[in-house]
C-alpha cells in the first residue's frame, strides 16, 4: 500500500473540483477513476500490467460516464 | 501501518519476551523503559529483523548465553512474531479498493553453533505472512509477502521508521557526503509523497493515450489526430531525454564551477606566497643584516671588554679604598724609611774581606770569620725588610697615578653605551633571524611547476566550462522551442479530438486519458512546488518548537528557523538569515531536534499512518527543551513507541502519564547484583516487566533509582 494514499486522494479531489475544465465530466467518476489509476499503479510490478490495468480501468470507466458525462 | 505485538525468541538477550503496543489514537504512545545495556538496541534490531531478515541484520543474532558449554553442537532457532495492521488493495469485478487488514508476519531462522561456540553457520530464514479475517489467520501465499511487507513499509524507509536517537543524524551527520545527505532527503520525500508512482502513471497515461488514438478510424479526422499525437509522444520523448542531458550538462558545470574556483584559491594561495626570485633576493639581503648585527655585537662586547680593563674603572671601583693605604705611604715616606742601603755596604765588606773599621774578615782567621757569620746573619734578617721596603717603595711611586678623581667617572656613560648598542644588535639579529627562518619557508613552499600546474587545470577547466555553457544554451533552446511546438501540437489534437464525433468510442477514450493525464501531471506539480514547500514549512514550526524558539524558551537563541531547499538540502539559519553548519554549529539537543523534525514533517504532510520507534530521542536534552521534543514527537506522529533511560524519563512523567497506552520495563540480568537488587531467576537474558515508568518490582528494581512505587505482580 503507497503510503501515502491519502495525500494522493486529496490532491486529485482538490484538482478535479477547483477546476471548470473538467465541469463537462461526472466528476465523482472521474475522481475515482484517477484514485483506481493510482492504486492499481502502486499494487503492480510489472510495467506492462500496470499499462494494461490502466487501460481496462479507462474503458471501465468510459463505458460508466459515456451516458452521463462524456460529450 | 500500526505495530499491535511483537514477541522475540532466542535474539540475542531477548530469550522470551513480548510487547503490547499502544494502537489508541488518544494514548498513542508506547513507552520501554530500558537503561543502557538492557537490550533496546537489540529489541529494535529483531523488529527490523523480524520485518526485513537477514539480508538487512547481517549480524549473528543468535543469545550466547545458549550455546552448551560441554562440548556439543547447538542448534539453536531464533523466531520473532509481529501483529500489525495495514491498508491493503484489492481488486473485486473490476474496481479497486482499500482495506484496512491485520496480519501476523512470523520470520525463523536456526543457526548451529559449533562445539562451545567457535563458529555458526545461519540457514535461510523462513517467513509465514497471516491475513486475519473474521474466521481467524490464514496464510498469505508466499510469493506475495515481500511486496506485502514492502508497500506496508519499504526497506528504504527503515531510517524514516526505526530512529536511533543517538545517531539520528541519517540526513544531516558530518560523515555522510552532501551528495549522500541529499539523496538520502531526496528519496525519503520521493517514496513518502509518491513521487515516483506518479511519474510512472503519467508515463503509462500517455502510452495508454496514443494506444487510444490509433484505435480511431482514419475518418473523421481520426488519422490527422494519431499523426499529431505521435509527433506529440516523439517530442516529448524528445524534450525528456534532452532534459535529461541538459540536468547532467547542468550538474557537470556546476562540478566544473566549483573545481575551478577550487583551482583559483589555490593559484592565488601559491601567488600570494610570492615570486621565487625576488623572495630568495630579499633572503640575501635578510643575511647581511644579520652579519651586520653580529659584527656590532662582536665590537660592543670588546669595547665592553676595553671598558673593563681601563683604569678609570679601577679608580672608580677601588679609589676610595686606596686612599688609607696612600696616607700610609706618605707617612712611611716622611719617616724616611724607604730605601735601605744597608746590606750592600756589608755585602761589599765581605766580598772585600775587610770590616767597615778595617779589621780582616777573611775566613781563615778565626776572629775574622766569626765576624763574618754575624755580618751575614744581619744580611739575612734585613732581606726580609728591604724586600717589603722596596715594595712600598713601588707603590708609593705609583700611587700617584691611582688618586681618585671627577675624571674617572667617564667609564660609566661609555659602558652605558656599550651595553646600549649590543642589546640593540643582538634584538636586530633575532628579528632577522626570525625573518629569515619565515622567509625560507615561503621559499620552500613555493613551488613552480604545482603553480603551472594549477594554471593548466584551471585553464582546461575553463574551456570544459565554456563547452558545457554552449551546450545548455543550444539544449536550453531547442527544449524551448520543443515545448512551443508541442504547444501547437497539442493545440492540434484538441482540436481533432473535438471534431469527433460524440459516438467515436476511441475518440471518446483518448479524451478520457488525456482529462486524467492532466490530472495526474497537476496533482505531480503541486506535491513538487505546494507540498514540498509545506514539508519545509512543518519541519521549520516542529523544529522551533522543540527546540523552544517558538515558545520564547530560547528568545536570543542563534538558530531561527531551518529549511528544506530545492535542491534537498536540509539548511540551519542563525540571525539574518546566516547559515548554520549542522555538523559543528549546532548542539546535540538541535541536531537530534531537526533530524526528528523533518521525519515528522514529512510524515504528516504524506498524511501516512506508520509507527516511529525510536530509541533515546531525548537524550542530551532537559527541562522544557525535553518536554518540548516529546511533545512534538507525540503530537505529531500516528503511533510512537519509545525506549527511554529513567533519566530521559526524569522531568516527562506527567507527559508520559498523559499519552502513555503502553509502558514496560526491560532489564538485564547481568546488572545483578550492581544495578539490580533482586536476583534475576535466570542468567544471560534481558527481562520484560509490567512495570510503568514511575513503578518497580522484584525484577527491575535497581540500586540506582529511589522514589519508585514498589508493584507486586
Amino acid at each position: 500500500m503507497s503510503l501515502s494514499r491519502k495525500l494522493i486522494e486529496r490532491l486529485i479531489y482538490e484538482e478535479i473540483n477547483s477546476k471548470s475544465k473538467y465541469d463537462n465530466f461526472d466528476k465523482e467518476q472521474l475522481s475515482n477513476l484517477a484514485q483506481q489509476i493510482f492504486l492499481s499503479q502502486i499494487t503492480q510490478i510489472d510495467q506492462r500490467e500496470q499499462k494494461k490495468s490502466i487501460q481496462d480501468k479507462i474503458e471501465h470507466f468510459h463505458v460508466l460516464m459515456k451516458d452521463g458525462g462524456l460529450k | 501501518m500500526k505495530l499491535v505485538k511483537a514477541s522475540f525468541k532466542n535474539f540475542r538477550l531477548l530469550r522470551d519476551i513480548s510487547i503490547d503496543f499502544a494502537v489508541d489514537e488518544d494514548k498513542k504512545l508506547t513507552v520501554i523503559r530500558a537503561e543502557n545495556g538492557t537490550g533496546k538496541t537489540t529489541l529494535m534490531s529483531a523488529l527490523i529483523w523480524g520485518l526485513y531478515g537477514s539480508r538487512v541484520v547481517t549480524e549473528k543474532i543468535y543469545p550466547l548465553s545458549v550455546v552448551d558449554d560441554d562440548g556439543t553442537e547447538s542448534q539453536i532457532t531464533t523466531e520473532v512474531e509481529i501483529d500489525f495492521t495495514a491498508e491493503e488493495v484489492t481488486t473485486r469485478n473490476s474496481r479497486t479498493v482499500v482495506k484496512n487488514k491485520k496480519y501476523r508476519l512470523i520470520r525463523k531462522v536456526i543457526t548451529k553453533v559449533s562445539s562451545f561456540g567457535r563458529s555458526f553457520s545461519q540457514g535461510q530464514d523462513e517467513v509465514i505472512l497471516l491475513e486475519y479475517d473474521e474466521t481467524g489467520f490464514k496464510p498469505v501465499i508466499q510469493s506475495k509477502i515481500e511486496s506485502i511487507i514492502e508497500r506496508t513499509l519499504p526497506l528504504h524507509l527503515k531510517d524514516i521508521y526505526f530512529t536511533d536517537g543517538d545517531a539520528a543524524l541519517t540526513f544531516i551527520e558530518s560523515t555522510a557526503t552532501a551528495t549522500e545527505k541529499k539523496h538520502r532527503v531526496r528519496k525519503a520525500i520521493e517514496s513518502l509523497l509518491s513521487m515516483k508512482e506518479l511519474e510512472s502513471i503519467i508515463k503509462n497515461l500517455k502510452n495508454v493515450k496514443l494506444s487510444f488514438a490509433k484505435q480511431i478510424d482514419n475518418t473523421n479526422y481520426g488519422k490527422k489526430l494519431v499523426d499529431a499525437e505521435t509527433t506529440y509522444q516523439d517530442n516529448e520523448e524528445w524534450i525528456e531525454g534532452a532534459e535529461d542531458d541538459l540536468n547532467i550538462c547542468l550538474t557537470d558545470k556546476k562540478e566544473a564551477d566549483s573545481q575551478l574556483k577550487t583551482l583559483k584559491s589555490k593559484i592565488e594561495e601559491q601567488l600570494k606566497l610570492g615570486n621565487k626570485t625576488a623572495l630568495a633576493a630579499e633572503i640575501k639581503g635578510i643575511n647581511k643584516l644579520i652579519e651586520r648585527s653580529r659584527s656590532g655585537i662582536k665590537t660592543s662586547v670588546s669595547d665592553q671588554c676595553n671598558i673593563l680593563n681601563n683604569k678609570d674603572l679601577a679608580i672608580d671601583l677601588i679609589g676610595s679604598k686606596l686612599e688609607t693605604s696612600i696616607l700610609l705611604l706618605n707617612k712611611m715616606n716622611a719617616k724616611d724609611k724607604f730605601p735601605m742601603q744597608f746590606i750592600p755596604v756589608l755585602k761589599h765588606a765581605l766580598d772585600k774581606n775587610e770590616c767597615l773599621c778595617g779589621s780582616d774578615l777573611s775566613e781563615t782567621d778565626p776572629e775574622g770569620n766569626s765576624k763574618r757569620i754575624y755580618m751575614s746573619g744581619i744580611i739575612n734578617d734585613c732581606k726580609q725588610v728591604d724586600q717589603l721596603n722596596k715594595r712600598a717603595s713601588n707603590l708609593f711611586f705609583a700611587s700617584d697615578k691611582y688618586k681618585k678623581d671627577e675624571t674617572s667617572k667617564g667609564w660609566v656613560s661609555e659602558y652605558d653605551k656599550c651595553i646600549t648598542q649590543f642589546f640593540s644588535f643582538n634584538s636586530t639579529l633575532d628579528e632577522n633571524l626570525q625573518y629569515q627562518k619565515k622567509k625560507e619557508a615561503v621559499l620552500d613552499e613555493i613551488s613552480d611547476e604545482l603553480l603551472n600546474a594549477y594554471r593548466e587545470q584551471a585553464s582546461t577547466t575553463e574551456t570544459k566550462i565554456r563547452e558545457f555553457n554552449a551546450e545548455i544554451t543550444k539544449l536550453t533552446e531547442e527544449i524551448r522551442r520543443s515545448k512551443e511546438r508541442n504547444q501547437d501540437v497539442k493545440a492540434d489534437i484538441d482540436k481533432y479530438s473535438a471534431k469527433l464525433g460524440k459516438n467515436n468510442t476511441a475518440g471518446g477514450k483518448h479524451i478520457l486519458t488525456d482529462t486524467v493525464l492532466q490530472i495526474f501531471e497537476n496533482t505531480f506539480e503541486v506535491i513538487k512546488t505546494t507540498e514540498l514547500e509545506k514539508v519545509s514549512k512543518e519541519m521549520n514550526s516542529i523544529f522551533l518548537s522543540m527546540i523552544g524558539a517558538e515558545s520564547g524558551l530560547n528568545p536570543n537563541g542563534m538558530i531561527r528557523s531551518c529549511r528544506l531547499t530545492q535542491e534537498f538540502e536540509i539548511k540551519v539559519f542563525g540571525p539574518n538569515e546566516q547559515s548554520l553548519n549542522p555538523d559543528t554549529e549546532l548542539n546535540g539537543a538541535s541536531r537530534r531536534a531537526i533530524t526528528l523534525s523533518f521525519i515528522l514533517a514529512l510524515t504528516k504532510v504524506s498524511n501516512v499512518t506508520a509507527a516511529n520507534i525510536i530509541d533515546t530521542p531525548l537524550g542530551m536534552t532537559s527541562g522544557l527543551v525535553k518536554q518540548s521534543i516529546l511533545e512534538n514527537l507525540i503530537k505529531q506522529g500516528s503511533q510512537i513507541i519509545m525506549f527511554l533511560t529513567y533519566d530521559e524519563i526524569k522531568g516527562v512523567e506527567k507527559i508520559i502519564d498523559q499519552y502513555a497506552g503502553s509502558t514496560v520495563t526491560l532489564s538485564f540480568s547481568g546488572h545483578y547484583p550492581i544495578m539490580l537488587k533482586n536476583k534475576p531467576a535466570r542468567q544471560g537474558e534481558s527481562m520484560l516487566c509490567e512495570c510503568n515508568h514511575r513503578q518497580c518490582c522484584e525484577i527491575c528494581e535497581r540500586t540506582d533509582q529511589t522514589n519508585m512505587q514498589l508493584r507486586r505482580a
